[in-house]
């Protein structure tokens, strides 16, 4: 008996594997590629993004204002874990109608298979002629088209320090890489431990050393190769990427240069590991994180307080005095669909109109023409005048960019291994080129 | 808030009254067949909605995935047995496997001892007392796993050489006047799986405790009180009296345990992501599926998983027949 009703469940069984057998989706469906506007315009017109707090209700108060000028209304929709909404969405067929991605890698992803709209000519034009120099790149897919501009930024080329302390030890605070080294010896000098360095960051543990060698690849390769290196035509292995982690071991790996010796630094969480600059006696006198870290969670609230003289901050330091790219990372608008109210927001999100509020909340606009003024804090009008608006070149965050493989993977866990001692910089690259997809496809 | 309950009221009352009015049309539907018909279809008129359910969302899915373990990364194109040879053969993944088996060799046994030994303790204490301990042991239970995890990263947790620890276990080698660990990176004798395996461990603990206990306290008196006279040790009583007779559900609280254990996921990827060779299969499927986007090797592991965990199914429900037909 038993065996027959096996039997028999595994004809069914095989009968349901024939008929869905060759059942694969079809790949890309219904495109649409032109940029112009179309359609009566909807009453409601559909944004979503991934940001929250301060930042998300200045995003609704300027984009409310321009809406309720326009006509139409806002929905918005905060995505809590946004490449895993904005995927379910999409592929639903059910996207929104503007989304704010925070990985270019993603949207280029979508737009390949036809699901987001590219910018036209003109509105790039004008957005290139008030962007810092760079943006409008962050948002171009392989096939040259545009299809996201950033609205807000923030900042990651810092170099945050304790601004009574270097006074009261009359240090200045380096402008180029040789300077930052010398500062570092003279430091060290005095019996002190320059560095803190903290990757640490739960299941995201290796992001900020990304950070670290992205800023240093800009410096050292150039941003040329910086681009060639995101998109994997330049190896990790090869003798111009190879230079800025050469460059960082040179900070990281030697004795006495980092808080707790360098296999603290896989350990030492992200957020709380600059803290110890303002320490008394300080635990080390340099620390490199973008912007957020002199926020809430960041440095303590008693230093945050008095942010104007207690902290001190400047541009990660140049090559060659004076050329300073500036990394970056931000939400870039794109459009789902050629609704005229759709493309209105989208547009306007991307404007150097927008952001009046988002600024005074203490985000960056991309525009070079934004009125500093209305940042918050001398700390925030600082970096805004003196490091962002003030660079060469400005450029998405790389490992945002490369394939998730080896942007959120081994390029966040190749280097932790290498700081960490169990294997040395040449596995570690070739580890991290390895794992790069092997088709494009 | 009216609203929202008024709305769930009229759903439960909607669900299961629609859901009495099908059964019943299908009854009469099946009624108006005459004679030895109306006997044939009423069961599977009645199964039938059930099995309809499974099929669409068990059955259906799982053949899907089977479907796309054989396709490239966003399910367009047959690729053969392409994706189980890259997993297969990428020593990370093997070393995946390896950690899975480690887990399975450890966790359940471990929480099956752990929790007969409290068991076995605990019913010696005076009631209250025996109330009070279980309580305790039991309280991990509610909570989740990264909730777990959380609370044991102030065990584990460290901060650089000087700074004041804020980890227990790296306080304790302060005293010591040992240099702290970041005890997650220590691979050696795959000690930092170890420790996350703890962390499972203490919240599996009670479940198995709780069953445990029942089981033993349901073990006939007279069947020790005659081994006691026969002159057996506690020790023997214990193993050849007791232990058999609470061995069914040892089994089962061991299989539950096993079956979490192979979906293990949380843990790990709120403590590591699977860094310093902590990785298992769960995580690995998370990271192929939300984070690489590689649908095809997702569904191989998946497949892969399901292979693994069949034998354990199969072994469960017949010893659940075994036991239908023992009452």
């Amino acid at each position: 008996m038993r065996s027959s009703t096996l039997i028999k469940v595994a004809a069914s069984a095989g009968a349901v594997a024939l008929l869905t057998t060759g059942c694969l989706s079809s790949g890309s469906g219904a495109t649409v590629a032109t940029g112009t506007a179309a359609g009566p315009g909807k009453a409601t017109v559909e944004v979503m993004y991934g940001f929250g707090n301060e930042q998300e209700t200045a995003f609704k108060k300027d984009l409310d204002k321009f809406a309720a000028a326009n006509g139409f209304a806002v929905k918005y929709t905060k995505a809590g874990s946004w490449d895993t909404e904005i995927n379910l969405r999409v592929s639903g067929g059910n996207a929104p109608d503007v989304g704010l991605f925070p990985q270019p890698g993603l949207m280029c992803d979508l737009a390949k298979s036809g699901k987001v709209l590219a910018y036209d000519d003109a509105t790039v034009t004008t957005a290139k002629s008030t962007l810092v120099p760079g943006f409008v790149g962050a948002g171009t897919c392989a096939d040259g088209k545009v299809y996201g501009l950033p609205s807000a930024v923030s900042v990651k080329s810092l170099l945050w320090y304790d601004a009574p302390q270097f006074a009261t030890n009359g240090w200045k605070a380096p402008t180029t890489l040789a300077e930052m080294d010398a500062l570092t010896a003279q430091i060290k000098g005095a019996g002190k431990v320059p560095w803190c360095i903290a990757a640490e960051s739960g299941q995201a543990t290796g992001w900020p050393i990304t950070d670290w060698i992205e800023d240093l690849v800009l410096r050292f390769a150039g941003p040329e190769n910086y681009d060639k290196w995101v998109a994997g035509t330049l190896k990790f292995n090869s003798p111009e990427i190879k230079a800025a982690f050469e460059y960082l071991q040179s900070i990281a790996f030697t004795d006495g240069n980092v808080r707790g010796g360098t296999k603290a630094i896989a350990a030492t969480n992200f957020q709380t590991g600059g803290n110890a600059l303002f320490d008394n006696p300080p635990g080390c006198y340099l620390f490199k994180q973008a912007t957020f870290i002199a926020g809430k969670g960041g440095f303590p609230d008693a230093i945050l307080a008095k942010a104007d003289t207690e902290i001190g901050v400047v541009a990660f330091p140049a090559k060659e005095a004076g050329n300073n790219p500036v990394l970056t990372g931000g939400d870039l608008a794109s459009a789902f669909n050629n609704d005229a109210n759709t493309l209105k927001l989208r547009n306007f999100i991307a404007s150097k109109d927008n952001g009046i509020e988002v600024g005074k909340a203490g985000y960056f606009s991309p525009h070079k023409t934004f009125d500093t003024a209305l940042y918050p804090s001398k700390m925030l009008q600082t970096i805004a005048k003196d490091v962002l608006y003030k660079s060469t070149a400005a450029r998405f965050d790389g490992s945002d960019l490369m394939p998730a493989k080896v942007g959120a993977g081994t390029f966040w866990t190749e280097p932790i291994k290498w700081i960490n001692g169990s294997q040395d910089l040449t596995t570690t690259l070739s580890n991290i080129d390895a794992s790069w997809p092997k088709s494009a496809s | 808030m009216a609203i929202k309950l008024l709305n769930a009221l009229l759903a439960i009352l909607g669900g299961i009254g629609g859901a009495m009015i099908i059964f019943w049309i299908l009854n009469k539907l099946a009624e108006s067949l005459k004679g030895r018909w109306e006997d044939r279809v009423k069961p599977w008129m009645f199964a039938g909605p059930a099995i309809l359910a499974i099929s669409v969302y068990l059955i259906y899915p799982a053949i899907q995935t089977i479907n796309f373990s054989f396709a490239n990364e966003e399910g367009t194109k047959y690729v053969g047995l392409r994706n189980y040879q890259d997993l297969l053969g990428e020593a990370d993944f093997r070393n995946v496997l390896l950690n899975n088996l480690l887990w399975i060799a450890i966790v359940p046994a471990l929480t099956v001892v752990l929790g007969l030994g409290v068991a076995v303790l605990a019913d010696r204490l005076k009631p209250r007392g025996e109330k009070a301990a279980k309580t305790v042991i039991f309280l991990p239970m509610a909570i989740s796993m990264v909730g777990a995890a959380t609370i044991w990263r102030s065990i584990y947790e460290y901060q650089p050489t000087g700074a004041p620890q804020t980890g227990l276990l790296n306080a304790i080698m302060g005293l010591f006047g040992r240099d702290p660990v970041y005890w997650y990176s220590i691979e050696t004798l795959k000690l930092n799986s170890l420790l996350l395996m703890v962390i499972l461990i203490w919240t599996q603990v009670g479940y198995s405790m709780v069953l445990l206990s029942s089981a033993i306290k349901a073990v006939p008196e007279d069947t020790i009180e005659a081994g006691r006279i026969d002159g057996a040790g506690e020790k023997r009583i214990f193993f050849s009296i007791v232990v058999p007779q609470i061995w069914p559900t040892v089994i089962t609280v061991f299989i539950t345990v096993l079956i979490g254990v192979m979906k293990v996921f949380d843990v790990v990827y709120v403590t590591t992501n699977g860094g310093y060779n902590t990785d298992v299969v769960g995580r690995r499927f998370y990271n192929e599926m939300f984070t690489v986007r590689n649908g095809g090797y997702a569904a191989a592991i998946v497949v892969l998983l399901m292979i693994a965990i069949t034998p354990v199914l199969v072994y469960q429900v017949r010893q659940f027949r075994r036991e239908e037909a023992n009452r």
